[in-house]
C-alpha cells in the first residue's frame, strides 16, 4: 500500500468512526461523517427555505466540517509517515478494525439530537 | 370538584380547620364560612354575568363569588416544541389530568410511559393553548401519505426532532412560508384544520355542561409572535365554543395589533357569539418589548390604541414554567422580594447563544408597566395596561395544574430534551420551575361566569399552593372590618375587589383596602408569612414611583427550611386579615395598589431531587451526572412561593 492510499484510508476510518467534539447549540462527539450528514440536510434546508437560524446553523456545522476534516487528513499524514513502511497497511487495517469495533459495540458519541443526548454507539447514531 | 356534596365537605373541613387556629378571632372564621357558602338568596345568573351560551344553570351558584383554580396555559403534542420532545398527550389527555386522571409522560417504551403523573387536587379550569402557527406543518410531517410528508423539513422532524425543533422555529421567526406548505400555504393552511377541530372537540368533550359543573374548559390557542427571539407571546382564550374558524397566528396576522383586528373582524365582528381576550405571558423574555410604550415598529401608542388593549388584554401571565414576571431587583425597585424565579438572560435567544440576548429591562415586568400604564393614561386618556394577573404552568408534556415543587418532572418546552431516555439527573434547566396557577373569582363553574371574572379583572396569581386570598379597596371600609362576620359583603358594598377602580376621591380622605389571605390547607404548602401591600403612583411632574408596605405577620423571617430534609419549621399564619390605609395618599396622583401573599419558605423544586440523590456541594464526588445545577450558587435552595393579587386603581382626581 503507497503512502497516499494509507493515508487515505486512515483519513477515511476517522473521518467515519472518530467521534470529535462539535457544537450546535450544545456540545456532542459525533464522527465527522455523521457531521457531514446533519450539515448536507440544514443546507438543503436553507436552500428550500431560507432563514436566519439554518443560514447560521448551516455556516456553523460546516465550518466544523471542514475544519474536522482538514485536521484529520493533516493527521492521518503524520501518523502514516510515522508507520513502518513494510507494515503500513496491517497498522492502518488495525487502526480502522479498532475504531469501527469500538464506535459498534462502545457507546462512544453523544448529540442532544440523538437519544436526548445519551451515549450511543455508531448504529444507534445513524439508526 | 364543586357538587353540594362536596362544596359541604369543604365547608366542613374549612370549619374543623379554623376551629383549630386559636390565633383567629371568631369573626374572621365566620367571614372566611361566608366566602364559601352559598348565598341565601340566589340572584339571576343573568344578572351577575352576561350568559352567552346554553347549558345547565350550576347548581352551586356564589352570589359574593368563589376563588376558583386553573391553568391557562397548556401544550400538548399538537405544538411543535412539546413534540420535539417525546410528548405524546393530546388535548383531550391533558383535560382529562387537569381532572384528576392519571397521566403518562415520556419517556416511552414499546409505547409505554415510563412516567406517569396524577394531581393531588384535580384543577377547576383548564385551556389548552397549543402553538397556532405550526398546526399544518406538523400534521403535515406527521401523516404518511401527505402532501409534503417527504420533504426534507419533515424528515429531519421525524429523524432528529431537536434539530428541527430549531429549524422550523428559524424559518418561522422569518415569517417564511415553508416549501412544502405549497404555493400561498395552501397545503398547511388545510392541514391546520384538523388539530384545531381536535383542540375545540377536546374542549367541549372535557366541559361539564351539568348541573354539578365539575369542570369548564376554554377553547383557546397560543398567538407566537417574537420578532428577533423577543417573546410577544399570547394566548387567546374564547368566551364558549363560538372561537375563530381557523385560529389567526402570528404568521397570518404579523403583529399584536393585527391579532386584535383578525379577533375584531372574524370573532367579535362576525354573527354569533364569539369573544375573545388575550392574555401575554413571558414579558421576562420580551427584551423589554412585551410593555414597551410603543408598538412593535416603535409607532407611538394612540388613545384608540390603549383603549383596545385596555378591552382585550385585561389580564397578563406573571409566573410560569420560564420564570416570574412581576418584577426584578435593580430595574426600577429595590423591592427584596423581586428576586423570584428569575432568568439569566432576557429573551429566547438569550438562552442558546448570549450574542442574542437583550437584558432584562422596564418593559420586561408587570408591575413596571403597571407603573408606566400611569404614565399613559394620563397622556392618552385611557391606562392600556391595567392588567390583571395570573399564572400558569407553561407545561409542554400536556399536564396541566403540575405546580408541586416536590417530585417536579419537568415542563419540557425550551428545558433539557426527554424523549426516549429517562432524564438523567435533574429532568428540567435549573432555571425553570413548576409555575404557577390561574385564580379566579366567580359565581360559579362555567365559561361565562370565569371569562366574566377575567374581563373585570378579578383574578390572582399563585404560584403553585393554593391561597385564598381577598381585596378589596374602598373610601370608607371599617378598620374592624377583618373581625365583621359579613367581611366579604362588606368588602363588595363598600368597595371594590381585586381588579376594580376607586371611584372619585373623597376629599383628601386616604383609600382603605381589606386584605384577607387563607393559607393552602392540602400539599405540601407551609404558613403564611405576610402580607404586603405593594403601590405604584404618578407625581405631578409625571415620573412614576413605587413603595412596598408591609401589612401583615408577625413572624417575618423566623421561619426556614431543614436543608437535611426539606422540612420546613418555625411560626407562621393560618390566616391573615388587615385593612390598610394608604398614608401616603394624595388625591391628585394616580397610582394603583395590589397585595402580595408569601408564604413561610419551602424547598425549590432542585433540591428535593439533589437531597434524594445524595449530593452534598462540599464533596464534589457526590454531584452525578445532570445534578450540576443543585450547587449552582446562582440559585436558591429555598423559596417562597406566593400569590399576587390584580391591582386597584385609582385615576386621580385630575381625570
Amino acid at each position: 500500500m503507497t503512502s497516499t492510499w494509507a493515508r487515505r484510508s486512515l483519513w477515511l476510518s476517522l473521518l467515519l468512526f472518530l467521534p470529535v467534539p462539535f457544537w450546535a447549540f450544545s456540545v456532542g462527539w459525533v464522527p465527522v461523517a455523521w457531521l457531514a450528514e446533519i450539515t448536507g440536510a440544514t443546507l438543503i434546508v436553507l436552500v428550500q427555505d431560507g432563514g436566519m437560524v439554518p443560514t447560521t446553523l448551516s455556516g456553523v456545522l460546516a465550518t466544523q466540517l471542514v475544519a474536522w476534516s482538514a485536521l484529520l487528513f493533516f493527521f492521518s499524514g503524520r501518523v502514516v509517515r510515522a508507520l513502518p513502511a513494510g507494515r503500513r497497511a496491517q497498522l492502518v487495517g488495525l487502526i480502522g478494525l479498532m475504531l469501527i469495533s469500538l464506535g459498534l459495540l462502545v457507546p462512544l458519541y453523544a448529540t442532544s439530537f440523538v437519544r436526548d443526548g445519551s451515549a450511543v454507539t455508531l448504529v444507534q447514531l445513524f439508526g | 370538584m364543586n357538587t353540594p356534596q362536596t362544596s359541604r365537605l369543604a365547608r366542613l373541613f374549612l370549619l374543623g380547620t379554623l376551629l383549630l387556629l386559636p390565633e383567629m378571632p371568631a369573626a374572621a372564621e365566620e367571614a372566611l364560612i361566608e366566602v364559601m357558602a352559598p348565598p341565601l338568596a340566589l340572584p339571576a345568573r343573568a344578572a351577575a354575568f352576561e350568559l352567552t351560551e346554553t347549558r345547565e344553570p350550576c347548581a352551586d351558584f356564589a352570589s359574593l363569588r368563589r376563588p376558583f383554580f386553573g391553568d391557562l396555559h397548556v401544550h400538548t403534542t399538537l405544538s411543535l416544541d412539546a413534540a420535539t420532545q417525546g410528548t405524546r398527550n393530546r388535548p383531550a389527555d391533558a383535560y382529562r389530568f387537569a381532572r384528576g386522571e392519571e397521566l403518562g409522560i415520556q419517556p416511552y417504551e414499546n409505547d409505554r410511559a415510563r412516567r406517569r403523573l396524577r394531581l393531588a387536587r384535580p384543577l377547576d379550569f383548564t385551556a389548552v393553548t397549543d402553538h397556532a402557527e405550526l398546526f399544518g406543518e406538523l400534521h403535515i410531517c406527521r401523516t404518511a401519505g401527505a402532501d409534503g410528508y417527504d420533504a426534507i423539513l419533515c424528515r429531519i422532524y421525524r429523524r432528529w426532532p431537536r434539530l428541527a425543533f430549531f429549524l422550523i422555529n428559524g424559518v418561522m421567526a422569518d415569517n417564511h412560508d415553508f416549501s412544502f406548505c405549497g404555493a400561498n400555504n395552501e397545503l398547511c393552511r388545510e392541514a391546520a384544520r384538523g388539530p384545531w377541530a381536535e383542540t375545540r372537540a377536546a374542549a367541549e368533550e372535557a366541559y361539564d355542561r351539568s348541573e354539578k359543573c365539575d369542570f369548564t374548559s376554554f377553547v383557546a390557542y397560543e398567538w407566537t409572535g417574537a420578532p428577533d427571539t423577543n417573546n410577544l407571546h399570547r394566548n387567546v382564550i374564547f368566551r364558549n365554543a363560538d372561537a375563530l374558524t381557523t385560529p389567526a397566528s402570528a404568521r397570518t396576522t404579523g403583529s399584536v395589533s393585527g391579532l386584535w383586528r383578525a379577533l375584531a373582524k372574524d370573532c367579535e365582528g362576525r354573527e354569533g357569539r364569539c369573544q375573545a381576550l388575550v392574555i401575554p405571558h413571558n414579558s421576562n423574555l420580551s427584551g423589554g418589548l412585551m410593555f414597551a410604550p410603543t408598538e412593535e415598529d416603535g409607532t407611538p401608542f394612540t388613545a384608540e390604541y390603549a383603549r383596545r388593549r385596555a378591552e382585550i388584554e385585561p389580564l397578563a401571565e406573571l409566573s410560569q414554567h420560564k420564570g416570574d414576571s412581576e418584577c426584578r431587583l435593580g430595574i426600577g425597585t429595590s423591592d427584596e422580594l423581586c428576586g423570584f424565579e428569575l432568568l439569566p438572560y432576557g429573551n429566547f435567544g438569550g438562552k442558546f447563544a448570549s450574542l442574542q440576548n437583550v437584558e432584562p429591562n422596564e418593559g420586561s415586568f408587570v408591575r413596571n408597566a403597571l407603573r408606566e400604564g400611569l404614565a399613559l393614561g394620563r397622556a392618552l386618556g385611557t391606562n392600556p395596561f391595567q392588567l390583571g394577573v395570573i399564572s400558569s404552568t407553561d407545561t409542554h408534556l400536556g399536564t396541566p395544574g403540575a405546580v408541586a415543587e416536590a417530585d417536579y418532572p419537568g415542563h419540557g418546552g425550551a428545558g433539557a430534551p426527554s424523549s426516549v431516555t429517562m432524564p438523567v439527573g435533574l429532568p428540567d434547566d435549573i432555571e425553570f420551575n413548576p409555575g404557577g396557577l390561574a385564580v379566579l373569582w366567580a359565581e360559579e363553574n362555567s365559561r361565562d361566569a370565569l371569562f366574566a371574572a377575567m374581563q373585570r379583572r378579578e383574578t390572582y396569581s399563585t404560584t403553585g399552593p393554593r391561597i385564598s386570598v381577598r381585596f378589596f379597596g374602598g373610601w370608607n371600609l371599617p378598620d374592624d372590618l377583618c373581625n365583621a362576620p359579613d367581611f366579604v359583603a362588606r368588602g363588595y358594598a363598600g368597595g371594590v375587589p381585586m381588579g376594580g377602580h376607586l371611584g372619585a376621591a373623597h376629599g383628601k380622605s386616604a383609600p382603605r383596602f381589606a386584605v384577607s389571605a387563607l393559607r393552602d390547607a392540602g400539599g405540601l404548602a407551609t404558613p403564611l408569612e405576610r402580607i404586603q401591600i405593594i403601590k405604584g403612583w404618578l407625581d405631578e411632574d409625571g415620573v412614576t414611583h413605587e413603595k412596598v408596605y408591609e401589612v401583615a405577620g408577625e413572624t417575618i423571617g423566623q421561619a426556614s427550611v431543614d436543608p437535611r430534609t426539606c422540612e420546613p419549621y418555625g411560626p407562621g399564619a393560618n390566616q391573615l386579615c388587615t385593612v390598610f390605609v394608604d398614608p401616603d395618599f394624595d388625591p391628585d396622583q394616580p397610582a394603583f395598589w395590589y397585595a402580595r401573599v408569601v408564604e413561610n419558605p419551602v424547598c425549590r423544586w432542585q433540591s428535593y431531587l439533589c437531597l434524594t440523590a445524595g449530593v452534598d456541594c462540599t464533596d464534589p464526588a457526590t454531584i452525578g451526572k445532570g445534578f450540576e445545577g443543585c450547587c449552582d450558587a446562582d440559585y436558591p435552595r429555598q423559596i417562597q412561593e406566593r400569590a399576587v393579587t390584580s391591582a386597584i386603581h385609582f385615576a386621580g382626581s385630575a381625570q
